[in-house]
């Protein structure tokens, strides 16, 4: 079991942490010298990951936010 | 222009996002009790898994692929678990928390905010997220370290034998 507090605090950690990953993974999307090493196929690959890691960290935050949400209105100080 | 070892920090990077989250939430799951909570997670959970293996699937087939071949004989596991760290040599040094990062029949690989020099020995209690098989404890000494974002190290330890 946890606290409320302890919860939302760690809910807003991985909120934060999601936030700050998300313009990690979109870095170097549209650069044109990023992955220009690999095979093409190859580029296609790795930018696909990318940006399905993006696109999670995206809805993961939205996640996160409802989580906070719905925990700070909550009248439970236990979960 | 991007080098290969720009190419290995990058993902190293994003696999030390991955993992963190995933540590996290593990460590968040175990203690949970409020359903709605713990499902909403553990789908979050589920995916940051996903998420790890595509990083670890780039590392294998695009960026070192000749270290796969070096894995398979080592039979090295991508592991995830905390890892409780204490020196063997220095008795006023306060133990700490690493998480694994792959694990062979040899020695570990783990990350966590401090490191030790090469050569420093130490005794490690492994708890598993992933696995089913017990939590295990092993003696060790640091081979390697290197620091992949800011204050934060992944390190090799080689098992002492047994």
């Amino acid at each position: 079991m946890i606290a409320k507090d302890e919860l939302l605090n760690f809910l807003k950690k991985g909120l934060n942490t999601e936030e700050k990953a998300i313009p990690l993974y979109a870095k170097y999307l549209n650069s044109t010298f990023f992955l220009s090493d690999f095979k093409p196929e190859d580029q296609v690959r790795i930018k696909e990951v990318l940006m399905l890691l993006k696109k999670e960290s995206e809805f993961h935050a939205r996640a996160f936010e409802n989580l906070i949400r719905t925990v700070e209105r909550s009248d439970k100080n236990v979960y | 222009m991007f080098t290969k070892q720009d190419y290995i920090h990058y993902f190293e990077q994003l696999g030390h996002v991955e993992r963190y989250m995933l540590c996290n939430i593990s460590n968040m799951l175990v203690r949970l009790t409020d359903p709605q909570i713990k499902n909403a997670l553990q789908k979050i959970s589920e995916d940051e898994i996903k998420h790890y293996a595509f990083v670890l699937g780039v590392f294998a087939w695009a960026l070192e692929p000749d270290r796969v071949q070096e894995r398979r004989m080592s039979a090295r596991e991508h592991s995830l678990g905390t890892v409780g760290i204490q020196s063997l040599e220095k008795e006023n040094h306060a133990p700490f928390q690493g998480y694994c990062v792959n694990l062979s029949k040899n020695g570990i690989c783990l990350e966590s905010v401090q490191t030790f020099r090469a050569g420093e020995h130490v005794l490690m209690k492994i708890k598993w997220y992933n696995r089913s098989d017990a939590d295990i404890e092993r003696s060790g000494k640091f081979i390697w370290a290197k620091e992949i974002v800011p204050g934060f190290f992944i390190s090799g330890v080689e098992f002492d034998i047994q």
